[in-house]
Parts: structure tokens; sequence; C-alpha cells
């Protein structure tokens, strides 16, 4: 005997097979929309961590100093720093030390810094005239303004003086960042430390993070718990800022799939009122022979159904490629594949094609077989 | 007892009054044939008959069940369990095989078997076209087709609306002789026809004009007489 449930599978095939034509545009149509919510949700997700690398352009957002009963910092609080944030959100962080220098009998302020964390830390500082080869790991860098004062140029060397200390370096590039760097002279931590005659002390760290406003607060308070006498703060301008940016962004996304889901339930709701219409006589002939409604139902609701699945599957793979594409040309970055997307995509993408069989379903139900074979029976 | 039994059945739609206080019973094993011009209120009777609707007033006892008191899922069940239908325009799914329009009516009534189905379009000799397509067989094929369908579940009645009105001389022989043979096995049937011939192949015949059963009279002489006094529901 042939089981039942097989033969419902075969009249759903068949059903489906018949009307390819209709069939293909509900399932295109929640195809793109469902592809289109996968890429947006994954763009909401990963937007956050994103925005906020892209916006670390601005340089660092995040400032360790001094307690009030401290003259200065040690490793210690960098090393607090460090261990308290994930390396994936800390893209830099740059120790300073700060002092006044004499170089060609003028005054002027010497800063030692990593100029490996320059890119990271400060990456809107613009180098020139060392011809592209990149931030050199020694000599010394220094500031446009004072260059010209002094009459130095790339390549030259010079002696910088504090007290009975020199130390003589190779100036191998200029730096110019529109602020009070332009006229100072910058050379590696170590070397500075020894010139200041202050070695193991830090007067400033700079960093720049990723997160929030609330996130970078959150780490601050729990430094200075960590590393007793430091003061942490954010940059609250630049924090702000990112926020407010990050904001808008989401809201956007957030509209943009509010949109598309209606718009996709609209365009699948048309397509399955035509889908009914077409099989008035069909529905008709199913109800004269023995039908219920609920069964007619749920024999619809069945194709809604595997439509919406086939759909929500095409759309997640559809998806994940246009947020590729997507952050590929925004962010320069491949995006993360999200696992939880894999049951999510398809049950949304069931949802609303269930959401647009309603009325579609309300129609059979109410199809009236005597009226519709009316003549013929 | 009778099968159907109609007591000053009304049907009205809107103005219209479609039925106008038709009484009828029918026995079981009875062939009736129901004849009457177009728009005499024929396709209302035989909705009311297959359980597609229900009168405006007056009583439709089918098999022993009251009608009136029906949601729409009882007239569903009493319909799959009672009535097997035989149309005009045949009505087959296009994309189902033979077979498969066979097996619908199983599968609405209770379980698709293919064998059964299979043995019911060999009855009508469709045994060689089980696995074509609607479009792929000729009128009377399609209307062999369509009594199987009727026929799979063992109706207790079997209405049949013009069943030979779109069939050649030869099909319509086929047609007959297999109404005929279901009708041999003790079953009721409920034919409508404009065809005086066919007509007379009944045990009986009522003519319907201006929603009302106008004539009655044996067909054949060996029609049983309907009464109408055996109308009693099914306790």
């Amino acid at each position: 005997m042939t089981h039942t449930p097989s033969f419902f599978a075969r009249l759903l095939l068949r059903s489906l097979l018949e009307r390819k034509g209709r069939v293909t545009v509900a399932l295109a149509s929640v195809t793109l929309g469902a592809s289109v919510i996968a890429a947006f949700v994954t763009l909401y997700v990963d937007v956050g961590a994103k925005m906020s690398r892209e916006l670390r352009a601005y340089g660092a957002n995040f400032v360790v100093e001094p307690g009030e009963s401290r003259r200065s910092l040690t490793g210690e609080a960098e090393q607090a720093l460090r261990s308290l944030l994930p390396a994936e959100r800390l893209v830099g962080i740059q120790a300073l030390l700060y002092d006044v220098v004499e170089l060609q009998g003028r005054r002027l302020v010497a800063a030692g810094m990593a100029f490996d964390q320059i890119r990271a830390v400060t990456p809107y500082w613009q180098l020139s005239g060392n011809d592209g080869a990149g931030i050199p790991a020694t000599g010394c860098l220094l500031g446009r303004d004072a260059a010209r004062k002094l009459g130095v140029e790339p390549g030259h060397e010079v002696e910088l003086v504090m007290e009975a200390r020199r130390h003589r370096c190779a100036v191998t590039a200029l730096v110019e960042t529109g602020g009070a760097e332009d006229g100072q002279v910058f050379l590696p931590f170590g070397e500075a430390s020894t010139l200041f005659a202050r070695p193991g002390e830090i007067d400033l760290l700079l960093a720049s993070i990723i997160g929030a406003l609330e996130e970078a607060e959150g780490l601050a308070r729990a430094l200075e718990q960590r590393a007793p006498g430091v003061a942490a703060h954010p940059i609250l301008k630049l924090s702000r800022s990112e926020g407010i940016i990050l904001e808008k962004v989401r809201a956007i996304v957030y509209v943009a799939v509010v949109l598309i889901t209606a718009s996709t339930f609209v365009s699948l709701l048309i397509a399955l009122l035509a889908m009914v219409s077409q099989r008035r006589r069909e529905i008709a002939l199913m109800k004269a022979l023995g039908a219920t409604d609920r069964r007619m139902r749920f024999h619809f609701l069945a194709e809604v159904a595997i439509t919406g699945v086939a759909a929500g599957i095409l759309g997640l793979a559809a998806g994940y490629g246009l947020a590729n594409l997507i952050e590929r040309v925004l962010f320069a970055t491949a995006v993360s594949f999200r696992w939880w997307l894999v049951p999510l995509v398809p049950a949304v993408a069931v949802l609303i094609s269930a959401a647009g069989a309603l009325i579609p379903l309300r129609m059979v139900t109410r199809l009236h077989p005597a009226l519709v074979l009316k003549g013929d029976y | 007892m009778s099968v159907i039994c109609l007591e000053n059945v009304v049907k009205q739609y809107g103005e219209v009054r479609a039925l106008d206080g038709v009484n009828l019973t029918v026995e079981r094993g009875e062939w009736l044939a129901i004849m009457g011009p177009s728009g005499s209120g024929k396709t209302t009777l035989l909705n009311l008959l297959g359980c597609l609707d229900v009168p405006t007033s007056g009583n439709v006892i089918i098999d022993g069940r009251k009608v009136a008191g029906l949601d729409t899922d009882g007239l569903t069940a009493l319909r799959r369990e009672t009535i097997g239908s035989i149309f005009q325009q045949f009505h087959l799914v296009p994309y189902l095989s033979a077979l498969e329009n066979v097996m619908l009516a199983q599968y609405f009534h209770s379980m698709a078997d293919a064998a059964e189905a299979a043995r019911a379009l060999e009855a009508v000799g469709m045994g060689e076209r089980l696995h074509h397509k609607p479009s792929q067989l000729s009128g009377g094929e399609q209307q062999r087709v369509c009594i199987a369908r009727a026929l799979v579940n063992y109706p207790a009645i079997l209405l049949a609306d013009e069943p030979t009105g779109n069939l050649d001389r030869a099909n319509e022989e086929v047609v007959l002789e297999l109404i005929r043979g279901f009708h041999q096995r003790g079953q009721t049937v409920i034919l409508v026809t404009h065809n005086p011939e066919i007509a007379r192949c009944a045990d009986r015949m009522s003519v319907m004009s201006y929603g009302k059963l106008r004539a009655c009279a044996d067909a054949s002489p060996a029609g049983p007489a309907a009464t109408g006094d055996e109308c009693a529901p099914r306790p």
C-alpha cells in the first residue's frame, strides 16, 4: 500500500513543478529579501567593530596619565592596559616620555616614543623626506616647523643636548601634524630615557582602542583599580562622535531591513494571490473531492514553507556574498561568517512567506467549490 | 429506507429562488434521472445533494444524516464518505497522471493506494493509460478516469452531471455502461442530463422547471416507486 505521506510529497512536488514560473517569482522575491536581510544583519553585527576600526584613523581615543600622587607612570600601567583588553580591540598603544632639550642652541620639546606605533596610534601624522621608505626604526624625527627654523633636512645629523648628556642622531624624516608636534623632535623611547636620565618612567600612554564610549569608560575604571595611582579616561570628543556615527549607521541598516522585509512581503503576497487565483478550479475540485479547509491550508502552507526554506538557504548564501562584497568595498576586509544566521535566515524567510500567505490562505478557505465549479456540478 | 430525502427545500440567492419547495425521495439502489432546461435549478439541486451547499429552508437528509445541522467540515466529511461525482468537464488535475488523479480522491478520503487506484482504472478500461496526463487522453478516456475517481472510494451515491455531454456516441455508450454497472451493484445514481435517451436508462425521471420538480414519472417499468414517508434521519 502506498502511504499517504509519500503521495502528499508527490502532490507537493508536482504542484510546485507545474507552476515553475510563479514559484520562481515567489522564490526569487523571498531569496532577494532574505539575502539583503542576511547581508544587512551581518553588517549590523560587524559594522560596530569595523567602523570603530576605521574611525581609529582619527588617532588615540584613550589616555592614561599619572594620578595626582605620582610624577610618572611605569611599564606596569602599560602591561595592565594590555592585559585588560583583548588583542583584537587594541589597535595600538604609545608610551611617551617628554622633556626639553637643546638643538643647535635652541630649546625644543623632545619626545621619546615607539616609532613602530606611530601608524597605529597617530595615523594622521604626515612623514616626509624619507622617500616613502616608511617609518624608520632608528634615528630621529623632526617637526616640520622646527626643521625649517633650524635649517635641518632629512639625512642631516643633529645633536640633542640635555644638561651634560648628548645624543647624536640622523634626522630620518620630517613630521607634519598641524599641531604642536611640528615644533618638536622625536627619538626612540629607550634613547630618550637615557638622554633624559629617567629610566623606567613614562609620562603618558596614548591608546587606540575599539569599542563604544561606555566600554572605554569601563576600561578606564578597571585600569585604575588594576594599577593604582594612574588616571585613565577616554578622549570624549572622539568616543562620543564614534558612538553617534555608529548609532546612525545602525539605524540606517535597521530601517533598510524593515523596508526590505515589507517589500518582500508585498511582492510575495502579489505572487501568491496570483497563484491562488490561477488554482481556483483545482482548489475547488479538491474541496469537492473531500479536502477540508484545514487540509487545504496545510497543503498550501507546506508549499509556501518549502519555497521559504529554499529561499532562506539561497538568500543566506547570496547574503553572505553581498555582505562580503560590501565589506571589501567599504572596509577592505572579509566578513566573518555567523553560524547563528544558518537557522535564523531560513526561519525569517519562512516567517515572511507564512505572513505573505495569510491573505491568500483566507482566499483558499473562503473559496466555495459550488460557485467555482458552477455549471459543471 | 431512502438514501436521499428532501422536504420542502428552498434555496434563495438574494431575490432569486433557485429551488422552490422541492420534495424528493430516492431509495437506496435507485437510479434517478433529472432533466430540465438551463437555469431551472438542476445545479443548485445537485449542489445540495453533493453537500456543497445548504438549503435556505427545508430539510435535506443524505444517507440518514441531516445536512442542516452540519458545519463546513461536517458537510465535507459527509461528501467524502458518501458521494462520488462525475463532471461534464471532467475536472482532472492537469499535472497529475490518470493514476494520481484517482489516488487524489483516495488521499482526501483516507489513504492513497496505488494498487487499488490502478484496479479502479482497469475496471473502466484505462489499465493501459495509468501514467498518462489528462492532456494525453481523449475526452472519453478523461471521463473514464473521472468515473474511476468517483467510484474508487465506494460511495453510496453517484452524482453525474451531464456525464456524456462532451462525448461522442461510442464513448457515451462506454460511460453509460460503467454507470449501469455501478447501479447494478446496488448503488444509487443521480444523473442530470438533457438527453431523454440517456434519461430513459434510469429507473425514474424527474423534470426541474423554475425551481420545482414539476413532473416525476417512472422511466422504466421496473423502477421502484418513490415515496416520501421514509425520510427520518438515522439515529
